[in-house]
């Protein structure tokens, strides 16, 4: 039914395209720019309603506890927060004004106030749908997709990009991840200010080069064997690649001038790794013939760790632990360093999160937590999944209600169950039954059978998974090399504490037919909190045996994937990081071989601490909270950018590079760009300090926001009047300045679709397939 | 169209706008979006769409969101995992069980 209908083109579309599609091919749509003021005023209210309708349950009811049923009345729960239900009650969800549905790809007038869905007309196959109708008759151009909050301008049938409408979709998004935040972890304690990017694509990194203040920075390079230290040039990109590691270093987190530290300094080597790496004079091309031998690095690492030393092959995990120690020791402080809890060291905000394990005694339902400081998670990679099989009569009753293709016959069939790391995550958190005599519990005072279950209490900002593939079963060392799909987002809410901790809702009364595994029901049970959202930016691959092999690591750079094989760097294509070959193979049930050693994600939305505000005690963060060093840096941001001058030291800078290091008086607008690299930028200080400065422009509206809660519940105009009085709109969205005119010739086409669009459009299908299924036949006969 | 017809189709649409307004839409999408990402799904739609668009570097300004939906659904359909539609499947028709508790045949 749907596909049909959503797959073929409007005839609106294909009227207009002579007119259209030339005219607005890369330059931006006139037609947007021609009413560009009204429109904005209008997105600003509808983007605020949008994200209250989308997210209405979320900000209503918080946590999804077991308590609380599927079918929950709007309102009915206590534990939302006051305002937030008073919001959503006084704002229903908008249908359309033919057809009266409120799915169906739902688009908002920008130029009344009408909603009108995409999909119009079920009978007529080829018929316009209900929006493009309202445009046409109305004589209206343009539309806001109320779900997906693109602007579709039906001159030029396409939806169309205009960097002020991002720049306020970035910016609404940013300010309702942090109710959502709130919405799902309540109690939680979290930094207060939000920045929704981590990286930067490589049209902006190249706009910021062109008109930015500071020169730009090479693209990739390639580390040096140093004799079998493979390892170690998997594990310095990865470090490298590292966006919190990475900005930190860049912004002098750690100068080696002023290094006390007596000996070889891993902070020092990392630091001059990083910028040695990031450094090079300009141009993104790969640059594979001038490699970074690592030399005093491998040195600092002996020093630091005698067992490694030699010209032995070693593990890279135990190197990245080795590293991670020895940074550790060298940037503590003193009256920090004693606790790793408590310590605000570069690795520790980056890295540590908590581990809990709580273990429940069987008999008195006495239940002993302890927590566990961890700098990365080591995953056991259980045995291939049991084939998860469904229903065989619902599917086939699906296949035939969906009316599939021959091809997609042959693709699903006979697809066997792949080992996720998901799987791996559900194994790590397992219930455990200890068997008796083994635990004494405290209640009871007796040794008694108790269940033991690990679960994640606090996330890092950086998450760092091994699986474990050298196994040692016995006396007999062996490599697992099934392999396992690394997705390339995380989602880590159901193996936190306060996940597992809330029960399982019980699967529901009516038709149980197939058991949900218990990942299955896990992820269920609960709603996926937005602050454990992940994404993977490096892998380390191992490939050989146990005792001899080789490590080549992937990274994400610029939001393009490079491989790292020692020297050499080659671009990556996603599909060979997360091994897609293998993924079909596996599938097939043909033998796969897995490569993945380890994988390094980074949080989807990075929260940022404000360095002048009182630090937050211990949650993750993404920048070092209130260490001395870097609210100092902060400060002198803070008056670089209020007096309008910035007056640096110059730092070590490369022999290439052409552009002004030092450059005073700097206007606020010219940082800005510059200030969009967020890490990318090395080697002098001016760029440090950019960089450094990039939370900060950032932060200032959003502080405003999540200071002021009960700013939520109006409709954000007055909000809005004060954001854009301080120009951080812009800032929101470094990539895209709304004065580049630039910037507009080299934007890419108007074609921009997040998989997610695709993703929920077909959600949409299924939901609707399902339902007349259970209703009627008579509906499906309309097609 | 019959009478039936009518009445069911007023029953379809108060039975999605509950789906809607009870939130279950928004839970269900929620689930349904984290399985996708777990199982791949959505990095291969993702691929598949980057494909599209490099095969279409040509004319890039000719094409259209549309254009690439209608390339990629079909792969995007047929390549849901079955345990996964066989899930959300369960899920809704629970909901529905729960919504029409009197009208259930």
């Amino acid at each position: 039914m749907s596909s049909a209908t959503m797959a073929s083109p409007s005839p609106e579309k294909a009227s207009s395209s002579t007119t259209g599609r030339t005219t607005c091919g890369g330059r931006g749509c006139p037609h947007l720019a021609q009413q560009h003021k009204t429109v904005m005023e209008r997105l600003k209210v509808l983007i605020a309603y949008a994200h209250v309708c989308r997210h209405r349950q979320a900000l209503l009811l918080g946590r999804r506890g077991g308590t609380t049923t599927a079918t929950a009345e709007v309102g009915g729960s206590g534990e939302g927060d006051r305002s937030r239900k008073r919001l959503v009650d006084e704002m229903p969800v908008p249908g359309c004004f033919a057809c009266g549905t409120a799915g169906d790809r739902l688009h908002a007038c920008l130029q009344c106030d009408q909603y009108a869905c995409w999909r119009g007309s079920r009978s007529r196959r080829s018929g316009e749908s209900h929006i493009a109708r309202h445009l046409r008759l109305s004589g209206h151009v343009l539309a806001l997709d109320f779900v997906r909050l693109q602007v579709f301008c039906s001159a030029c049938g396409d939806y169309v990009h205009d960097a002020g409408v991002a720049s306020i979709v970035t910016a609404a998004r940013t300010r309702w991840h942090a109710a959502l935040c709130d919405a799902a972890e309540p109690e939680a304690k979290r930094p207060r200010i939000v920045a929704t990017t981590s990286d930067l694509n490589a049209v902006a990194a190249k706009y910021a080069r062109e008109h930015g203040a500071v020169g730009g920075c090479a693209a990739v390079r390639g580390v040096l064997n140093l004799g079998a230290t493979c390892y170690l040039s998997a594990v310095v990109q990865a470090l490298a690649h590292n966006p919190v590691v990475r900005g930190w270093m860049l912004s002098d987190g750690h100068h080696r001038r002023s290094c006390s530290n007596p000996g070889a300094c891993m902070a020092c080597e990392i630091d001059v790794a990083i910028q040695a790496l990031h450094g090079g004079n300009g141009g993104d091309q790969v640059n594979s013939n001038q490699a970074f031998a690592p030399v005093r690095l491998l040195r600092a690492l002996w020093a630091a760790r005698g067992d490694v030393a030699g010209a032995g092959q070693q593990d890279a995990h135990e190197c990245l632990v080795a590293v991670l120690d020895s940074l550790h020791a060298a940037l503590a402080t003193p009256e920090g360093g004693a606790q790793p809890r408590n310590c605000t060291c570069l690795v520790h905000t980056a890295f540590a999160g908590v581990l809990q394990s709580a273990v429940t005694c069987v008999r008195c339902g006495n239940t002993t937590r302890s927590l566990d400081p961890m700098l990365d998670i080591s995953l056991d990679i259980p045995p291939a999944p049991a084939a998860r099989l469904a229903d065989a009569a619902l599917n086939s009753a699906l296949d035939t209600k969906q009316r599939r293709g021959p091809a997609s016959a042959s693709m699903t069939r006979g697809s066997r169950p792949v080992l996720t790391l998901h799987d791996c995550l559900a194994h790590y958190t397992r219930a455990e039954s200890l068997p008796p005599g083994v635990y004494r519990c405290s209640r009871c005072a007796a040794p008694a059978a108790a269940v033991k279950q690990l679960s994640v209490r606090e996330l890092p900002p950086v998450l760092t998974f091994q699986l474990k593939r050298f196994a040692a079963a016995g006396a007999a060392h062996s490599k697992v090399d099934s392999f396992v799909r690394l997705p390339l987002n995380v989602d880590m809410t159901p193996y936190t504490a306060a996940a597992l901790a809330t029960p399982a809702t019980p699967t529901t009364p009516a038709t149980g037919s197939a058991e949900p595994t218990s990942r299955m029901r896990r992820a269920d049970a609960t709603r996926a909190n937005p602050a454990c959202q992940y994404t993977l930016f490096a892998v380390i691959d191992h490939t050989g045996l146990l005792d001899t092999g080789h490590y080549t690591a992937y990274a994400r750079h610029r939001a393009r994937w490079f491989r790292f094989d020692d020297a050499a760097v080659t671009k990556a294509d996603i599909r060979d990081v997360l091994g897609f070959a293998d993924d079909v193979a596996a599938r097939q049930g043909r033998p796969a071989k897995g490569r993945a050693y380890m994988a390094f994600y980074v949080k989807s939305v990075l929260d940022y601490h404000d360095a002048a505000a009182p630090p937050v005690a211990p949650t993750p963060s993404a920048v070092p909270p209130a260490s001395d060093d870097w609210v100092e840096d902060a400060g002198v941001v803070k008056t670089a950018v209020a007096s309008g001058e910035v007056r640096v030291e110059r730092r070590g800078r490369k022999k290439g590079s052409t552009n002004a290091v030092r450059k005073s008086k700097p206007k606020q607008e010219d940082s800005a760009p510059a200030a969009a690299e967020d890490g990318e930028l090395p080697l002098d200080a001016v760029s440090a300090l950019a960089l450094a400065s990039s939370t900060l422009p950032l932060s200032q509206p959003t502080v405003a926001i999540a200071a002021d809660p009960s700013s939520e519940d109006s409709d954000g105009e007055a909000l809005w009047a004060r954001i854009s009085k301080d120009k951080a709109v812009d800032d929101l969205v470094p990539m895209l300045p709304t004065d580049a005119p630039t910037l507009a010739s080299t934007r890419p086409p108007p074609l921009f679709i997040d998989p997610a669009a695709l993703m929920v459009n077909n959600h949409h299908h299924e939901e609707e397939e399902e339902e007349e299924e259970d209703g009627d036949n008579a509906f499906s006969d309309s097609e | 169209m019959s009478k039936d017809t009518a009445a069911t189709a007023g029953i379809r649409e108060e039975l999605l706008r509950r789906f809607i307004e009870s939130g279950e839409r928004e839970r269900l999408q929620e689930i349904l979006r984290s399985k996708l990402q777990a199982s791949g799904w959505q990095d291969r739609v993702k691929d598949k769409c980057q494909k599209f668009v490099h095969e279409n570097s040509n004319d890039i300004d000719k094409v259209t969101v549309d254009d690439m939906a209608e390339e990629v659904t079909p792969f995007a359909r047929s390549s849901v995992p079955e345990d996964i539609k066989a899930e959300i499947m369960e899920d809704v028709r629970a909901f529905i069980y729960r919504a029409l508790p009197e009208t259930d045949a």
